[in-house]
């Protein structure tokens, strides 16, 4: 069989996670090759996880956080994930992993339109970018 | 009941066909089959309805008969349904912190109805994640918070006063912060309402003065939200609060001030009709009933001082911030008009004669600026014919989307209570469609429609300008005869949509959200519709959508009820999912407590120590600590790592 994504979302459950629903409510269809996990806050996420899904087998890694300034349900948990993920991505070429692989948006509930649109973007990119070649040069990271 | 052993885990799934929703896209046996050969799962099952009585029978006779400790449903969203499950498992015996519900409607077959095959292998791979976080999730105590038995309103509208007044009926005090220096909102602005056209003043001044002298209201008038912290059960709120510059309890509304003052502003209780002093009375039956300064306009030349007769007036009054506890918000601030002067094809802001909706309802009130005289505002001359545009900036995806609902009524009221004041004028309304859903609503209409003079156009309307006698002249179509119309009017009433007064700002501060169009959202539209995201936040009134009085106050009725319900306890559980230390591994570092935004960790014999009642659960010190000795219960790096590994543990086909 011919080698497809599997992708894998953090969404913030205040925000994009409600955008995710919205989405659903409105029939609005996106590409299906995403598993999509509700938490509290990106904030949760250190880089770790984030390698860790890639050493997994996740083709790319979403991140939907509340939209700045005021939207964060704890105060500053989207600086705080935006500023350790920009970070990561610096990181990321080093270790062969193509900084493309992880993307951030950021959300208020209404946005579920954008939603559908970036995750059937994000499913795009990754596609084009193929498959991951070298799992063990991330693993001896 | 029988003790429930967590030791090995036995988990049991639960996977809804949601009648077709989910069953029509999902291969639910699949599902099923494919569910069954995950680490820890000993029994799987599909159904019809998993919510309905039968399908919770299921999940309970699975418990106790597969002994199952932990319980996946594969259903519609958390946030219709969560609850529903929550108590079905803990009648069983099953603590909920070993159940979960993840969405395979709104997550996956409502959005990937286009491809049967990925929608099924997607949903496999969601409940997977589910099972792997359900093996790990450890049963912890619920954290007990006292709750403060008071409660906030914002907005002293109809929907305000009237959530207020319930609250307040029963035993609990209420704050009711406005924004004005008087209650009443939109309504006591209006004429007559519909459809039993009696007196909006009549019917709104009593239950106005019931919240001025109520014993367990406080009001604060002249007033805003600036800050909310906390959570259901316990806010800590921040008021401010503008200076009136009035003592309330002195004020004997003389009013030598205003006839003293020398500054005259345009009267926004009058949408401009009028003019009033920079010291004045909103309106006769304002409550509190006390003259106000407003400090904006205020040369603080002090003629006012002078005059009043009982000392009653401090120029140097400063605004004040207020705080308070409460146990639960009610959020009713109500709605304003779409900005007419986005529709300058209709000459709004542009000719003094075409005047929205709330100035017409000004022209008719007895009491109201032209004293209940319908005339033209740029000479004063009787307004002999009248153009009402129904649908004004609504129903059009340049201006607003939906329809404000409330209008079609209202243009009726207005035609008729026109004709009632000038039996010889003419109305001409244009329309879309004619909505009149509502107990007694269409009736209403028929009526009005039957009144020779008062003429129906299907049609929108192209153009209004003013020819050189200052006669508005109006174009446009009447789509059902296809004939090219062209009025010449008096007055034109354009009837803008309805819009939301929620500042984004406080939306946010409130952690509520507001859907496309800014009005503040629902839980869910039918089954939780007072409800918000924000546990113990409430929404009432127009705020909501647009609504007319009735369902303004059925709405408000029912978050105060709400609220009741709520601050009728003494404690609140609060979900135990908070940061946790392991001593073993933490070295003092100090990290996690410069990270924490909550204020909620600190340094206690050289180790961190979390304050549970103050943690929010966000995990943002678990990511922070570089020696993993701070976790998040039940979002443990386990969690994650389990999560991960089950979502691509499941083979593509
Ligand atoms: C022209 C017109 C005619 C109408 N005629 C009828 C009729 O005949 N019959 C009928 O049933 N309905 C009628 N309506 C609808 C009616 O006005 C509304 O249903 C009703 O006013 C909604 O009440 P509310 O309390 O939700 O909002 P509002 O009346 O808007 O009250 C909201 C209150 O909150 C305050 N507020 C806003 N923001 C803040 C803040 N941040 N902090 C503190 N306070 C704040 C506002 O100052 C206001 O006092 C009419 C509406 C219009 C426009």
């Amino acid at each position: 069989m011919t080698w497809e994504p599997w992708l894998i979302g953090f969404l913030e459950k205040w925000t994009a996670g409600l955008a995710a629903e919205s989405a659903g409510v409105n029939r609005v269809r996106y590409s299906p090759n995403i598993v999509l996990i509700n938490i509290p806050c990106p904030s949760r996420l250190s880089p770790v996880h984030i390698v860790k899904a890639f050493l997994a087998g996740a083709d790319g890694v979403y991140i939907g956080g509340s939209m700045p300034p005021a939207n964060c349900h704890y105060k500053v948990g989207n600086y705080k994930t935006f500023k350790r993920m920009y970070l990561l991505k610096k990181l990321m070429a080093q270790f062969g992993i193509e900084p493309e692989r992880l993307r951030m948006d950021w959300y208020v509930s209404p946005m579920y339109r954008a939603l559908a649109k970036n995750i059937d973007e994000f499913v795009e990119t990754i596609k084009k970018l193929g498959p991951i070649t070298s799992r063990e040069r991330v693993d001896g990271l | 009941m029988a003790e429930i052993d967590y030791s090995e885990p036995r988990i049991g799934v639960f996977v809804c066909h949601c009648g077709t929703n989910i069953a029509a896209i999902v291969d639910v046996k699949k599902v099923v089959e494919e569910v069954k050969k995950l680490p820890g799962v000993v029994h799987a099952e599909d159904y019809m309805y998993m919510c309905s009585g039968i399908g919770q029978q299921l999940i309970i006779n699975a418990i106790r008969e597969k002994k199952l400790n932990g319980v996946v449903v594969a259903a519609c969203t958390p946030s219709l349904h969560y609850e529903t499950f929550a108590r079905a498992v803990e009648s069983a015996g099953l603590d909920k912190q070993r159940y979960e519900i993840v969405s395979i409607r709104e997550y996956c077959s409502w959005v990937h109805f286009h491809d049967r095959r990925r929608a099924t292998e997607k949903a496999v791979r969601i409940i997977a994640a589910a099972v792997a976080r359900i093996r790990n999730n450890r049963v912890y105590k619920p954290i007990r918070r006292r709750i403060v038995k008071k409660a906030l309103v914002i907005g002293g509208g109809i929907a305000g006063m009237t959530a207020a007044i319930d609250i307040a009926n029963a035993g609990i005090p209420v704050i009711l912060v406005e924004k004005e220096p008087t209650i009443g909102g939109r309504m006591i602005q209006l004429s007559v309402t519909f459809p039993t056209l009696d007196c909006a003043q009549c019917t709104i001044t009593p239950k106005m003065a019931e919240v001025g002298k109520h014993p367990n209201i406080k009001l604060y008038t002249l007033s805003e939200v600036v800050d909310v912290s906390g959570h259901i059960g316990n806010f800590h709120v921040k008021i401010r609060k503008k200076p009136r510059m009035v003592d309330i309890e002195e004020c004997r509304l003389c009013g030598w001030c205003s006839n003293a003052c020398p500054v005259e502003v345009i009267n926004e209780f009058t949408r401009g009709l009028s003019k009033r002093k920079a010291i004045y009375l909103p309106f006769p039956q304002a409550v509190p009933a006390a003259y106000v300064i407003d400090s904006e306009h205020c040369t603080r030349c002090g003629m006012c001082v002078k005059v009043c007769p009982v000392n009653a007036i401090n120029l140097d009054e400063k605004e004040e911030i207020i705080e308070e506890d409460v146990g639960a918000i009610v959020v009713a601030t109500g709605f304003d008009l779409y900005d007419g002067r986005k529709l300058p094809e209709y000459g709004y802001g542009i000719y003094k004669n075409v005047i929205d909706s709330l100035q017409f309802e000004q022209l008719i009130v007895p009491s109201g600026p032209t004293k209940g005289r319908i005339v033209r505002l740029s000479d004063g001359k009787p307004a002999k014919t009248v153009v009402f545009i129904q649908c004004a900036g609504q129903r059009d995806v340049n201006h607003l989307p939906y329809c404000s609902k409330i209008c079609c009524m209202y243009t009726a009221k207005q035609a008729l209570m026109y004709k009632s004041k000038v039996p010889d004028g003419k109305a001409y309304i244009f329309y879309i469609d004619v909505r009149t859903a509502g107990k007694g609503y269409e009736e209403f209409y028929r009526k009005v429609q039957e009144i020779p003079g008062i003429t129906y156009i299907r049609g929108r309307v192209g153009k209004v300008w003013e020819d050189e006698d200052g006669n508005l002249i109006v174009t446009g179509v009447d789509t059902l005869s296809g004939e090219l119309l062209k009025i010449k009017a008096d007055l034109v009433v354009l009837a803008l949509g309805m819009v939301p007064q929620l500042d984004r700002e406080l939306a946010a501060k409130l952690k509520i959200s507001v859907d496309e169009n800014g009005f503040a959202q629902e839980v869910h539209p039918k089954l939780k519709p007072v409800e918000t995201e924000a546990g113990g936040v409430y929404i009432a009134g127009a705020v909501q959508g647009p609504k007319d009085i009735s369902e303004s106050v059925a709405q408000a009725s029912a978050a105060a009820s709400k609220v009741i319900q709520l601050l009728s306890k003494d404690y609140i559980e609060k979900d135990p999912l908070v940061a946790e230390v392991d001593e073993s591994r933490c070295d003092g570092c100090g990290l996690c407590v410069s990270t924490c935004p909550y204020g909620a960790i600190s340094l206690e014999n050289g180790v961190a120590r979390v304050n549970e009642v103050a943690c929010e659960g966000c995990g943002m010190c678990a990511a922070a600590c570089p020696v993993g000795a701070i976790d998040l219960r039940n979002l443990t790096e386990k969690h994650f790592d389990e999560m991960i590994k089950a979502i691509y543990g499941v083979k593509s086909r």
